[in-house]
């Protein structure tokens, strides 16, 4: 006679709302499989923890943003946003699908460079670019993003030295509604400031102004924000044409769209709050369109989205390391990664899946991560499956800042594998290693053991 | 004449001190000339009374909260139709509206029907857009601002003559006499209801709702005014009053010609003392006092079934002023077995 | 921990719970339920893993595990008794 499985016994209070029994709160679908691969094969191959990334989804999420914002506007380029993932096989395949490289530090330019990307191809965003950095960025012909007046009088006083005229924008920060505001970036315009930044830049003489910037927001669900962005960023290069006779040849949009994870304290599901790409597309191009350029003459439309081309594309896949009870009798989940490898847990709640079948039943739970440290909490309160020790589990949509903005603290960073578009998996990042974390370290002779 | 049967579904059971309209909305339906309902209780908590009341609900369905997503709700409720089949949807809790307005095409594409403002009218009523909309249909609005660090309202105390209502984004008002109120009332609000707060001025004099129901092509089907004439410690209606208020009533024939409004709402306006009307909220849903309106000779529930159903309701022309609406707590005796068997199982 | 479950529970065969003594109720799933109404009858785990080893494949080591982890929760829930 086959005996039966045994699942835990489980005894809840009784809640209001729905329960599991009826199948449709609580099941979390399992993800057993990642473009055809099966995720136990993977982690049996790549270790545990481990980032899987499929490269078929990029290149899918790329195509489609891509396509929403051409069939609306002319003229549109993407730069790929390094900081929300910079690992070189993830940016090559945006730059394969046409992205131009977009970056915030001399680090992130030098990457791009050595990742082929033309300099004339690369915009330089963000309040800290060094003077070495200025000189380098102007020579390559890259696009040069003003962010504060000490910048401007630095490059106008580095342009006596250099050969070319700086290619330069200026970052602007305005009021569209949104909270919080993004003032700490740019020049301001509703207060003249921006406009103040134009005239020392073409009165200098020095530099190249080809083009308008701004950056709204993160995570930013209204799209009427970036109506008004637009409409104000359109209005004010045809200000600036009118005023001085400068024709403004792109305007960056920046970034900012949302992806469908779930904010912390946010009421509704991300997934019926984050709006598509065709209407971002729409709120964006709309304005442009209207604002007047002359139909020959349009300005490019640079748009510098990171978070919403990558996140879906990324999965976290670990290993239960223990259930336990805690002494007020809820239950609590040990994973094997935690704030050090997902550290979007900070403000997203992520939803991590099974990847066998479960059955309907769940418990309130509290899941953390492997570090020896109280922060280390990826969810403070989910209905959870009844996960046993040992068993895997996979985080979806963990594309976006992990692999850049990940901890090695305590233990040391795994194996990225990215699954290609023949479905095959590959090694893109490996895990470190003693060795590779120690090599920069330099003990003095008296303390060596 | 044979009365057409019809299975309606009926959210917004929670009849307890501060009451969704399902019950008075189903109280309505069931008065109806037209047709004969069968009705379905959509409750959110196995504690909501419309699902124990007599004569109320037939069946009552516990559903998942729309903030667990649309997908968990959409599914439950396809399910029920399998079950049972729906014929109208009449969604009465708050925070379902904007998940279904956006759902309507599938419920459509399922054979379930609605009559929901569109997602413009919805966004443009929102009370962190009050100024504008008052701006847009030359409405007087109180002064408003909306917030999202305490940090801001001391400011926006200063610019505002006090005292100030606090707003959660989708629900929940409290009054504030002083700085210190205000932001206490700030961070209880938005724990519960998330960012933006609105800080509104509060406008004294004589609350005055409209219940009211457009057709989607600027005609007023339906539209009746009540003073309150008592309010609980949470600001709701505990007696009101129709009156014959032309002023109202042409304001807000106007609201929904110049916003094709689209099903039921609610218009809350304070009647200053120099007799001047304020816009202070624009509910998208008819509103639990509703049955006041149907008592008065308006049954607009009923007209949203047949505006939901494709008909063009005949629009109400009168009403009779001076009827009046006293709620009352009643303890209903409920067996344990029957509360568990209701959230154990989903229904009952 | 020794297993003394509160008498005049009133339990269903769906596996709900009322304790009359405090108005709480509760819900099993299938094994919870098989288990506590062990439980009321009989308070030597042995036993219990025994009649439970006849139906179902579950380990000692198993078992020990779960019912650890049960008796924790029922605990909290004032539905095992403190020895007296």
């Amino acid at each position: 006679m086959n005996k039966k499985l045994f699942e835990p016994p489980v005894i809840k209070r009784m809640h209001t709302g729905m329960p599991g029994k009826n199948g449709t709160s609580g099941i979390i679908e399992p993800i057993s499989h990642i473009d055809n691969n099966s995720v136990s094969t993977l982690i049996s191959l790549f270790g545990s923890p481990l980032f899987v990334l499929s490269e078929k989804t990029i290149r899918e999420t790329c195509r489609k943003a891509v396509d929403t914002f051409q069939s609306r506007y002319p003229k549109v380029q993407f730069g790929w946003s390094y900081k929300t993932n910079y690992l070189d096989a993830v940016c090559q395949v945006f730059h394969q699908e046409g992205s131009w490289a977009e970056v915030v530090s001399g680090f992130e330019y030098d990457k791009a460079i050595r990742n082929g990307v033309d300099g004339r191809e690369i915009i330089f965003n963000g309040p800290d670019k060094s003077e070495e950095d200025l000189i380098k960025a102007a020579n390559n012909h890259s696009y040069i993003h003003i962010d504060h007046f000490d910048e401007l009088y630095t490059l106008i006083r580095l342009a006596e030295n250099i050969e070319v005229k700086p290619r330069v924008a200026i970052r602007i920060n305005m009021e569209t509604g949104l909270f919080p505001k993004w003032d700490r970036f740019g020049f301001n315009y509703e207060n003249g400031e921006a406009l103040e930044a134009v005239r020392k830049i073409l009165a200098s003489g020095k530099l190249d102004l080809v083009g308008l910037h701004t950056h709204i927001g993160t995570y930013v669900t209204s799209t009427s924000a970036y109506r008004i962005a637009a409409e104000k960023m359109a209005a004010f290069a045809m200000e600036i044409q009118g005023k001085f006779d400068k024709r403004i040849l792109y305007l960056d949009m920046g970034g900012g769209f949302a992806s469908l994870n779930t904010l912390k304290g946010a009421y509704h599901n991300a997934a019926d709050t984050t709006p598509g790409f065709d209407q971002y597309a729409e709120a964006i191009t709309g304005p442009l369109i209207r604002a007047g350029f002359d139909p020959d003459n349009m300005p490019l439309l640079i748009l510098e989205t990171g978070r919403a081309l990558i996140d879906d594309a990324g999965f976290l896949v670990g290993t239960v390391l223990a259930t336990k009870r805690l002494a007020d009798g809820r239950k609590a989940m040990i994973l094997d990664f935690g704030v050090n490898l997902l550290f979007t847990a900070f403000w997203y709640d992520h939803m991590i899946h099974p990847v066998r079948e479960m059955t309907g039943t769940t418990e309130d739970a509290v899941v953390y991560g492997p570090l020896c440290m109280n922060i280390d909490m990826i969810r403070d309160q989910m209905k959870l499956p009844l996960f046993q020790k040992d068993d895997h589990v996979v985080v979806s949509r963990t594309g976006a800042y992990n692999m850049t903005q990940w901890l090695q603290f305590i233990t040391l960073r795994p194996n990225v594998i990215m699954i290609g578009m023949d479905g095959k998996p590959n090694l893109i990042r490996k895990a470190e290693t003693l060795d590779s974390l120690v090599q920069n370290e330099i003990t003095p002779d008296h303390l060596l053991p | 004449m044979k009365r057409e049967k019809l299975t309606i579904a009926v959210s917004g059971l929670n009849n307890t001190d501060n009451p969704g309209p399902g019950v008075p909305v189903i109280r309505g339906l069931r008065e109806s000339t037209h047709f004969e309902p069968r009705i379905l209780g959509l409750a959110y908590e196995n504690m909501e009374p419309g699902a124990y009341m007599e004569g109320v609900a037939d069946k009552t369905y516990l559903i998942p909260y729309p903030s667990n997503g649309m997908e968990p709700l959409l599914a439950r409720l396809e399910e029920i139709h399998r079950r049972d089949k729906i014929d109208v949807l009449i969604p009465n809790f708050d925070s379902e509206l904007l998940p279904l307005i956006k759902a309507e095409n599938r419920l459509t594409a399922m054979g379930i029907r609605t009559f929901l403002p569109t997602i413009g009218q919805y966004d443009e009523r929102l009370k962190s857009n009050l100024p504008e909309f008052g701006k847009k249909y030359d409405l007087s609005v109180p002064g408003s601002h909306t917030v999202s660090s305490a940090l801001e309202i001391p400011g926006i105390c200063r610019e505002l003559s006090g005292p100030w209502m606090i707003k959660g984004k989708f629900y929940d008002a409290v009054l504030a006499h002083n700085v210190e109120q205000a932001i206490a009332a700030f961070y209880r609000i938005s724990a519960q209801w998330g960012l933006p707060v609105v800080v509104q001025q509060y406008i004294s004099g004589t609350e005055v709702n409209v219940v009211a129901v457009g057709d989607g092509k600027g005609n007023t089907i339906g539209a009746v005014p009540m003073r309150k004439m008592f309010v609980t410690d949470k600001g709701k209606a505990w007696s009101g009053i129709t009156i014959a208020d032309k002023y109202l009533l042409d304001l807000t024939k106007r609201i929904i010609s110049n916003t094709f409004w689209r099903g039921g709402m609610e218009l809350e306006m304070i009647r200053s003392s120099d007799n001047k009307y304020y816009l202070v909220e624009i509910n998208p849903r008819i509103p639990a006092w509703v049955y006041l309106a149907v008592a008065a000779g308006q049954n607009l529930p009923e007209a949203i079934v047949h505006l939901a159903m494709g008909m063009n309701p005949e629009p109400f022309t009168a009403f009779e002023a001076g009827k009046m609406f006293i709620r009352y707590s009643y303890d209903m005796i409920v067996d344990v077995n029957t509360h568990q068997s209701f959230a154990f199982n989903g229904e009952k | 921990m020794s297993i003394h479950i509160k008498s005049g529970l009133r339990i269903s065969d769906q596996g709900l719970v009322f304790d009359p003594s405090t108005g709480e109720s509760f819900t099993l799933n299938p094994t919870g339920l098989i288990l506590l109404r062990l439980m009321i009858g009989c308070n030597d785990e042995n036993e219990i893993f025994r009649i439970l080893n006849q139906d179902y494949e579950l380990s000692r080591l198993e078992f020990d595990r779960y019912l650890l982890d049960f008796l924790a929760v029922l605990k909290s829930m004032q539905i095992l008794e403190n020895e007296a």
